[in-house]
């Protein structure tokens, strides 16, 4: 009898903490950033120089006073505008190109080796030669979408090559149009893998644009406020953005899940 | 439907040499043969999924039921139904009718505002026969509708397919690869062959079985003759 009820105590305990769904969402992942903070306090402490590595709380300080600085609200509107319309961009060139080498052989061979180029060539690459081609603000939006464009094709053409064969041939044996064809079967086949590549290469983007605007010193944007806060030794200024970037691409993958669970409605 | 002198290879591989076939209308034919004679092949170009040379003679509209469900997943049973046939239906008065009538004939009305990934495969399945009933075809195709499919569900299905092709009759051929689905639905077996080998069935046979049981001497003939060929 008792073993029976410690052995239900056990289970239900199990369940608290791998079936609740508070402690799933907001408990572990708090506890996980709880851990890289004390982590971090502890290496801060540790060195003991501030312009090394300060302390968590001196970072957050930073952040806080950034959030009160009109700059900092149109460094951010700038690089997030940049990282949006290069992605935009990215997607709508993958969207297409993926759907002409899955439905036109020829276009797909052709496509292949330079979508292999894209996808070999260091970043840095990239970014040193649009800095010497572009000007400050365009050469960061090219290469994010240089950097996207071979991730996202690669992620829609395989989307579109696993649309359901039966699917496609009832389509086509029931002469379904072809609008109907896009709308209704293979825009909603993709989107799942659409939502996902969008979610984890959007976040690549805004890194990506944040190290281009660095390299090419591109005026009122979060790169070059790193670099000068860099240039003045102020570390912890430097953490404040780095904090205000991560912010902005949880936000950013956020928005891209909530609307994968509107649009998904299905799953 | 008339086939006439299909040619058909794969590589060096060839299926079809100047095949030949002709489908009497208003019949359900079932289509038999051993693994890699052609029924694929021949499902195919009957639907126009494949590139053949020949000719293909239809006089109408051509209705497929798959062996996997083939049902789109973001769509509800009345969504997959409306996806596949609506353009065949001016009348949208005359399309919600045909919907509510055939989706009551499989007994899946109640489920009609279900996803694909809440039925079961014999509620996919009988959505699939719904969607080749509704569809105003002259011919339905069956590729191996009821495999996989365990006993009891399979006399259920080939009962919901005897029901709709009473109330809307094709010219039905099914491709399968059970003798007993051919006894229990077809008016003609065709053993796929370089020339088709044709038997004609009486399904009163198999359908009374109270009175004449799989045992009698007409079913045993088939079923030896079907054997002896699939063995060759």
């Amino acid at each position: 009898m008792t073993a029976s009820i410690m052995s239900d105590n056990r289970k239900s305990l199990k369940k608290l903490f791998t079936e609740n769904r508070i402690f799933g969402n907001v408990v572990y992942p708090v506890a996980g950033i709880g851990v890289v903070l004390l982590i971090w306090h502890l290496a801060a402490l540790f060195i003991g120089v501030e312009m090394v590595l300060p302390s968590p709380g001196r970072a957050f300080e930073e952040f806080f006073t950034l959030l009160t600085e009109e700059e900092f609200w149109v460094s951010i509107g700038n690089t997030l505008l940049r990282t949006l319309v290069a992605f935009a961009l990215a997607f709508a060139v993958a969207a297409l190109t993926s759907s002409l080498s899955v439905f036109v052989s020829p276009v797909g061979r052709a496509l292949s080796p330079i979508i292999t180029i894209l996808r070999s060539v260091p970043t840095m690459s990239i970014i040193l030669i649009a800095i010497i081609a572009f000007k400050p603000t365009e050469s960061p939006v090219l290469v994010t979408f240089l950097i996207s464009f071979p991730l996202l094709h690669a992620a829609f053409f395989h989307a579109l090559s696993e649309v359901d064969p039966y699917c496609v041939n009832m389509s086509k044996v029931f002469k379904v149009p072809v609008a109907k064809r896009i709308f209704g079967l293979y825009i909603p086949a993709i989107l799942p893998d659409v939502f996902s590549a969008t979610g984890s290469n959007i976040s690549l983007a805004l890194k990506v644009m944040i190290a281009s605007e660095v390299l090419a010193q591109t005026f009122e944007s979060v790169g070059v406020a790193m670099q000068i806060e860099r240039i003045y030794l102020n570390t912890a200024g430097l953490m404040g953005w780095t904090i205000a970037a991560i912010i902005l691409s949880f936000v950013l993958e956020f928005i891209v899940k909530i609307l994968s669970k509107l649009v998904l409605r299905w799953k | 439907m008339k086939l006439k002198s299909i040619y058909k290879s794969y590589g060096d591989i060839s299926i079809f040499e100047d095949f030949s076939i002709e489908f009497e209308e208003g019949k359900t034919v079932a289509v038999m043969g051993a693994s890699g004679v052609g029924k694929s092949t021949l499902l195919n170009i009957i639907t126009g999924l494949t590139d053949f040379s020949g000719t293909v003679d239809t006089k109408g509209e051509i209705s497929v039921v798959f062996s996997e469900p083939a049902l789109l997943k973001n769509l509800t049973v009345e969504e997959n139904l409306r996806y596949a046939v609506a353009h065949a239906y001016p009348d949208k008065k005359q399309l919600a009718a045909g919907i509510e009538a055939v989706l009551n004939s499989v007994e899946l009305w109640d489920r009609r505002k279900a996803y694909p990934g809440e039925l079961s495969t014999g509620m996919a399945q009988r959505v699939q026969l719904a969607r080749g009933f509704l569809f105003p075809s002259d011919y339905l195709i069956m590729d191996e509708a009821f495999r996989g499919l365990d006993t009891a569900l399979k006399i259920r299905l080939r009962n919901y397919f005897l029901k709709l092709n009473a109330e809307k009759p094709k010219t039905v051929i099914m491709f399968t690869h059970e003798l007993d689905d051919a006894l229990f639905l077809a008016d003609r077996l065709v053993l796929l062959e370089s020339r088709p080998v044709e038997i004609a069935l009486d399904r009163r046979i198999a359908l009374n079985k109270e009175r004449r049981t799989y045992s009698s001497p007409e079913i045993n003939r088939i079923r030896e003759a079907y054997m002896r060929r699939a063995v060759k």
